[in-house]
């Protein structure tokens, strides 16, 4: 404790670093001290403690009598995490609460945290010893001989060196700061942006077209898509998808050419994704891009049967010769099933199914569903 | 009467998708044709007036055995459905689980009960109906054996006609008085 002095105004250059609030000053071990809650502040000379409840009591520990410090984590018994600091014996001269102890280190204990911060830039100060500068600066000329003194020989570029790299991590390491608090704060706007549109989604008219525009403009403007009113971009990022487009015609033409003309949208998405190999494709982006067939001039198309199945078909395989090749085929077995038509032509039962059902819809052929299974016969009703 | 010869189903009776309501609504249409035609030949051929559904389902009408298909409860009732709407038959209780077979619409029955009146000169002379549906004068007539419900509606149009006259309906000795 008598380390510490009583304060007095530092040089015109302090410059506070850091501050915290609820910090105690304890002695060694001991349990008790007459500096139990206050604000210390940190400057690039010493540390300032000021009294919670008596703002001119303030002491003053000066950076020069440090030789070494660690910091003890909160643990579960401590009041607090806490900053050990080893001083030096005292200079005389300086007037201080206490005038002799029997300890070499003083605790800072910080009940409400921030003893990390506080830590890293009490180190920092410390090992800059800047004070030796300015108290070896205290007359302009002495001031210019020192800069002269700093900026010639090999320890002043080491110095200059040291100092760029300083200045460059403190640059980054604020830089990185706002990044993380931009990440935190988008996770929050993401979270809000989902349960509003949750909300929109639910009680769909008793929010006014005001309100829902205005919030549809704020998701737009964060660039998050808008879950409700997906469908109304669909098609916007025509030059991507029309690439796309391109690319699944290349890779699928030949394939659906040989087999059957036709081909499910999983069986698309995956053969695309295998071709890619890598940077792959989300199903909505497939889906997307095949929508974008019909408008680049592709022998694809997307298709939508009445069910809801999409494929992705021949354009030349228009409806009215898929129809007639499957009433050709039924017609030749008198009776078929869906597993029959796709092994014959090569596609998916699911397809043929679709195929045979869009030929029942035309009417050519019809159906005898029984526990045999669902077969189809020649419509010999219209006949 | 006809009964000996063998009913001559028709081709769709071996056709199987006969026996599925068909999907395609022209080739329903078609199909539903189809089933009222048959279940109005077969009632004709077996002199069937009215029918129970359930008794319906199982007969060999609904099911054919060479097949092995049967016409599902559903589809029973889509054809029944269709028959109602075609004023072919006529359901008798409210349940909807019996109904008449109407394979000549009431008032043909009564044209040809009044041509057999007047063939056999028994206008203005009044008959019981039993007479009429199970005497031995009309043992060659098709409406011979006819249901006492179907006989009182063809009857009854003969009344509107003011060509008969309905007597003691109710009591032990019904009758009817052709005019």
């Amino acid at each position: 404790m008598n380390r510490l002095s009583w304060y007095t105004p530092g040089e015109s250059t302090e410059e506070l670093l850091c501050q915290a609030g609820h910090v105690g000053i304890y002695e060694g071990d001991l349990k008790q001290t007459q500096f139990e809650q206050g604000t210390a502040s940190l400057t690039m000379q010493r540390i300032i403690w000021a009294d919670s409840s008596d703002p001119d009591r303030r002491l003053v520990l000066h950076h020069s009598l440090v030789i070494s410090m660690e910091k003890h984590h909160k643990s579960m018994f401590s009041k607090g995490g806490k900053v050990v600091v080893r001083l030096e014996k005292p200079k005389t001269g300086a007037v201080g609460p206490v005038n002799s102890s029997q300890y070499d280190t003083i605790r800072l204990v910080f009940r409400h945290g921030g003893e990390d911060d506080f830590f890293k830039k009490y180190e920092d100060a410390v090992r800059r010893k800047t004070w030796q500068r300015s108290s070896s600066g205290s007359s302009s000329s002495g001031s210019r001989a020192s800069s002269n003194l700093r900026s010639v020989g090999i320890s002043g570029i080491e110095r200059r060196l040291a100092e760029n790299h300083q200045k460059t991590h403190e640059t980054i390491t604020q830089a990185f700061d706002d990044m993380s608090k931009l990440m935190e704060t988008a996770r929050e706007m993401v979270a809000i942006s989902k349960s509003i549109s949750e909300k929109v989604r639910s009680r769909k008219g008793e929010i006014s077209e005001d309100e829902t525009i205005a919030f549809k403009s704020y998701l737009l403007s964060l660039g998050v898509s808008d879950p409700v009113t997906k469908s109304t971009f669909v098609g916007s990022d025509s030059e991507y998808f029309q690439s796309l487009a391109k690319e699944i015609t290349d890779v699928l033409h030949e394939h659906i050419k040989e087999n059957g003309g036709m081909c499910a949208l999983p069986e698309v998405y995956c053969r695309i994704n295998r071709a890619r190999g890598m940077e792959l494709l989300s199903p909505e982006d497939v889906m997307n891009a095949c929508g974008a067939l019909s408008r680049i001039n592709s022998p694809l198309e997307l298709h939508r049967f009445p069910s809801g199945v999409l494929v992705v078909q021949l354009k030349s395989a228009s409806m009215e010769s898929t129809v007639a090749q499957t009433l050709e085929f039924v017609a030749k077995l008198q009776r078929a099933s869906a597993n029959e038509l796709a092994e014959s032509l090569g596609i998916t039962v699911i397809l043929a199914r679709e195929r045979l059902l869009a030929a029942e819809e035309s009417g050519l052929i019809c159906r005898d569903d029984s526990i045999e299974g669902l077969l189809f016969y020649p419509n010999r009703f219209m006949d | 009467m006809a009964t000996t010869s063998a009913f001559k189903w028709p081709w769709q009776y071996d056709f199987p998708p006969f026996f599925t309501i068909q999907k395609s609504l022209s080739t329903k249409d078609k199909q539903l044709e189809a089933w009222a035609r048959l279940v109005i030949d077969y009632a004709q051929h077996n002199k069937i007036y009215s029918l129970d559904i359930a008794e319906a389902t199982t007969s060999e009408l609904f099911n054919n055995q060479k097949l092995n298909r049967r016409l599902s409860t559903d589809g029973v009732n889509t054809v029944l459905q269709y028959l109602e709407q075609k004023k072919l038959i006529e359901f008798t209780d409210n349940g909807r689980t019996r109904f008449h077979i109407f394979w000549r619409r009431p008032d043909v029955w009564a044209n040809m009960i009044y041509q057999w009146a007047v063939e056999n000169a028994f206008l203005n002379t009044p008959l019981t109906l039993y007479e009429i549906t199970h005497g031995d004068d009309t043992t060659n007539e098709s409406f011979h054996n006819l249901e006492r419900e179907i006989l009182m509606k063809a009857l009854a149009c003969l009344e509107e006609q003011r060509r008969a006259q309905l007597m003691n309906i109710g009591g032990d000795n019904e009758g009817v008085k052709f005019l």
